[in-house]
């Protein structure tokens, strides 16, 4: 679990850690992290290392872990069973269902159904994959690479050449160097994350390490969520995920609806979850929170308090 | 035995290899795991970039075999607290057995990364990157105040992220 790191960049990330996890972490200090981010690549590869070192922590079910190195959790913890966790916070928003419309992209090159990924190499030697209900388009001719995004989500290698690579989203175009990306329309904004490489839009650049959304400008830059490109090893990676927000995610890969009742919608959910077997899925959410799920039908599936 | 031989790894295998596999045999009361850990002994040799000259080769091979016995022990007490945890999962959201091997073997490496380190030090980690506890609650859980549990949650970080 551990890389060699100077003693004081490693004791930098771990404060940051820290900090970054703390109940009064604002914007003035998240815009620190940032700086400090920005300043130096080591920087980068020690966050990055403690990302993924916690990507590996939170994929170990908490009870197991507490019974295991004898650290016994708490009774009210016990009772929480397994896989996930469960931490009540109240913040009520609505559940955000998605609008999914049938139209775009059904003339396009690439496009991959409901609840499957589809992984496509491009004649310039780049790697696409597509995402659950993704369809995108690729032009090249001599002058550039063009890409298109019509809905849904994709994850591209983007292999070097002479050529500029363009990806068009809804919102206006970018231009992607070499490097891997991962890139999300939702409705009125794309989200795009950078792993290596950097993306440019408007003249301005968006560097390894981090992500924003895309309205033909970037805004909203924030430090990368390691997280986002889990769909590409089949995985759904929650990380103190509201319920409601999880069930949003989780639909994206069934038939059907796919919601959550006001009551439990704040409960927080943690782990790593295979994407192939959303059924599985919501049996382990019966198991692990005070909640049972309500099948109306087979595509009409609710998530509610566990009565008694 | 001339000493640059015995000063091996090779030359220590020859040498003691039986007095070692049944000095580790005593301390198991099990000939098929005393074998193994003798193994291990040696394989610890060789991973080491020098083995130091030895004027009492035995005594050296001991505390090695004692770090390799007490790591086996650890293994032993993890791995039945950790089958113990895992019965207590129903049947149909337990891990695959590949899932378990690969769980098994992050708690190994977390148990060694967090050794030694005080009890409720280590509690507060768990609590705060596998459950993904807030500091505020973990204070509360812990009884400690705020600035205690960064400190000691920067400590254990130190420990698993950089292994400092």
């Amino acid at each position: 679990m551990n890389a060699s790191f100077s003693a004081q960049v490693a004791e930098q990330a771990v404060h940051w850690l820290i900090e970054s996890q703390g109940d009064d972490f604002g914007q003035v200090q998240q815009l620190a992290l940032e700086h400090w981010l920005q300043a130096n690549q080591e920087h980068q590869r020690a966050w990055a290392h403690i990302q993924q070192v916690n990507q590996r922590l939170r994929g170990v079910s908490s009870p197991v872990v507490h019974a295991t190195l004898q650290a016994p959790p708490s009774p009210a913890r016990r009772r929480a069973l397994k896989a996930l966790l469960l931490v009540g916070v109240a913040s009520a928003t609505g559940l955000g269902l998605q609008q999914h419309d049938p139209l775009p992209g059904l003339m396009a090159d690439y496009r991959s159904p409901l609840g499957q990924r589809r992984r496509m190499q491009l004649v310039d030697g780049s790697v696409l994959q597509l995402n659950t209900r993704s369809a995108a388009d690729a032009r090249f001719d001599s002058q550039q690479r063009q890409l298109r995004l019509f809905e849904g989500e994709l994850a591209l290698q983007v292999a070097s050449d002479a050529r500029p690579l363009l990806l068009r989203t809804a919102e206006g175009a970018l231009r992607l160097d070499s490097g891997r990306f991962n890139v999300r329309q939702f409705d009125g904004y794309s989200l795009v994350s950078v792993f290596q490489g950097a993306a440019s839009a408007a003249g301005q650049p968006l560097r390894a390490g981090q992500q924003a959304r895309f309205t033909g400008a970037w805004r909203s830059v924030t430090p990368l969520d390691p997280n986002v490109g889990a769909w590409v090893d089949g995985m759904l990676v929650a990380s103190q995920m509201r319920l409601a927000d999880f069930l949003a995610e989780l639909g994206r890969y069934r038939h059907g609806q796919l919601g959550c009742s006001e009551q439990v919608a704040d409960l927080r959910i943690s782990g790593s979850y295979p994407l192939d077997d959303s059924e599985r899925i919501l049996q382990m959410l019966e198991v692990a929170l005070p909640v049972r799920v309500r099948r109306f039908t087979r595509y009409w599936v609710t998530v509610e308090p566990k009565i008694g | 035995m001339p000493s640059a031989l015995s000063s091996t790894v090779e030359g220590l295998y020859h040498a003691h290899h039986n007095w070692l596999t049944s000095w580790l045999r005593r301390r198991l009361g099990c000939p098929q795991s005393a074998a193994d850990l003798a193994q291990d002994t040696y394989l610890r040799l060789l991973q080491a970039r020098e083995t130091p000259q030895l004027i009492e080769p035995r005594a050296f091979l001991a505390t090695v075999a004692k770090r390799v016995l007490c790591n086996h022990f650890r293994r032993q007490e993890l791995e039945r607290a950790y089958l113990q945890a895992l019965a207590q999962i129903p049947e149909e959201v337990a891990p695959s057995e590949e899932q378990k091997a690969i769980i098994f073997e992050t708690l190994l490496e977390l148990d060694r990364l967090l050794d030694g380190l005080p009890p409720l030090v280590k509690r507060a980690f768990l609590l705060a990157q596998v459950d993904g506890l807030g500091q505020g609650e973990i204070a509360r859980e812990l009884g400690i105040s705020l600035a205690t549990v960064k400190r000691y949650l920067s400590k254990a970080a130190m420990r698993c992220y950089f292994a400092l």
